[in-house]
């Protein structure tokens, strides 16, 4: 083997790695810029999340709003809870939403989705079930 | 993960990837912050960590390059070069020799010996054939040998 290629098979080595490890440990953000880029984050989401707001509260009706509050925005931004959204919904300049108003309006839009679900489902047995007795009495 | 859990978990990995193209501390500070804020701006689905590690290693380098092109040539760079961190004496030849490599080459030795990345690992990432991160691996390890040996000379 050359001089060259033993000096390349050194630098292959763990020793070498190890030192190249040490040259990037030098090299480290500070804690002050992982907390200002978290800041900066929240203040992100929480423009976007004003904009939803915004957005809901002047395109729809106050509960179908609330009910896209609580529900749709929740879902379009991640990490996001519906507590926190519903608070700022509330805090909202001119807003004519109230935290409690998010919960009953998600609640009543359950129980109408449950009602028409089962609705649904018991008039198609009910119809087979005709269906069937009819073929019967044939 | 909260955001602030994976800004601490990547942080060290944008940064020192950032700051091997910008070289200074504030240039490297404003890519980190672009490539997290770029992060949370939308909804991701990653599949996994690792995942979510390549993206940021992959719009890290992206981000840097972009910055790079916006605030000065690369040939303005070396004149700018290490201002940044200070580092331990020992280090200092070869956190130079490290500096002095072309972006490819400083990039598959920091994936392969600081985030020990398998070659297959880092030739997914930098979307390249394994050969080729092979060939890169080898050369950079070449040129910093050179530099070493000069730098005792």
């Amino acid at each position: 083997m050359s001089e060259d290629k033993e000096k390349l098979t050194d630098y292959a080595d763990g020793a070498f790695g190890e030192r190249v490890k040490q040259v990037y440990d030098d090299i480290a953000p500070s804690e002050e810029l992982i907390e200002d880029v978290t800041e900066k984050i929240k203040q992100q989401r929480k423009k976007r999340r004003a904009a939803l707001i915004k957005l809901c509260a002047e395109c729809v009706g106050s509960a179908a709003a609330c009910l896209a509050l609580a529900l749709g925005i929740n879902a379009a931004v991640p990490g996001i809870s519906v507590a926190e959204t519903a608070e700022d919904a509330a805090h909202a300049e001119g807003s004519i939403f109230a935290v409690g108003s998010v919960f009953p309006a998600a609640a009543a839009l359950f129980v109408i989705l449950a009602a028409i679900f089962f609705g649904l489902y018991f008039y198609r047995k009910k119809k087979s079930n005709d269906e069937l007795s009819d073929k019967n009495s044939k | 993960m909260t955001d602030e859990e994976i800004v601490r978990e990547y942080g060290n990995m944008v940064y020192k990837i950032a700051f091997g193209y910008v070289r200074k501390t504030h240039d490297a500070e404003d890519v980190f912050s672009e490539v997290f804020l770029k992060l949370f701006k939308k909804k991701r689905n990653f599949i996994s960590e690792e995942h979510r590690k390549a993206w940021l290693i992959r719009v890290t380098i992206n981000c840097a390059k972009d910055f790079l092109g916006e605030r000065m040539d690369y040939a303005d760079i070396d004149s700018v070069a290490e201002k940044g961190e200070p580092a331990k004496t020992e280090n200092i030849e070869l956190r130079e020799a490290i500096l002095s490599l072309s972006d490819d080459y400083r990039d598959v030795i920091y994936m392969y010996y600081y985030e020990d990345l398998t070659v297959r690992k880092i030739s997914e990432i930098l979307e390249l054939n394994e050969n080729t991160v092979k060939t890169k691996l080898s050369r950079a390890r070449e040129k910093l040998a050179r530099f070493l040996a000069e730098e005792k000379v």
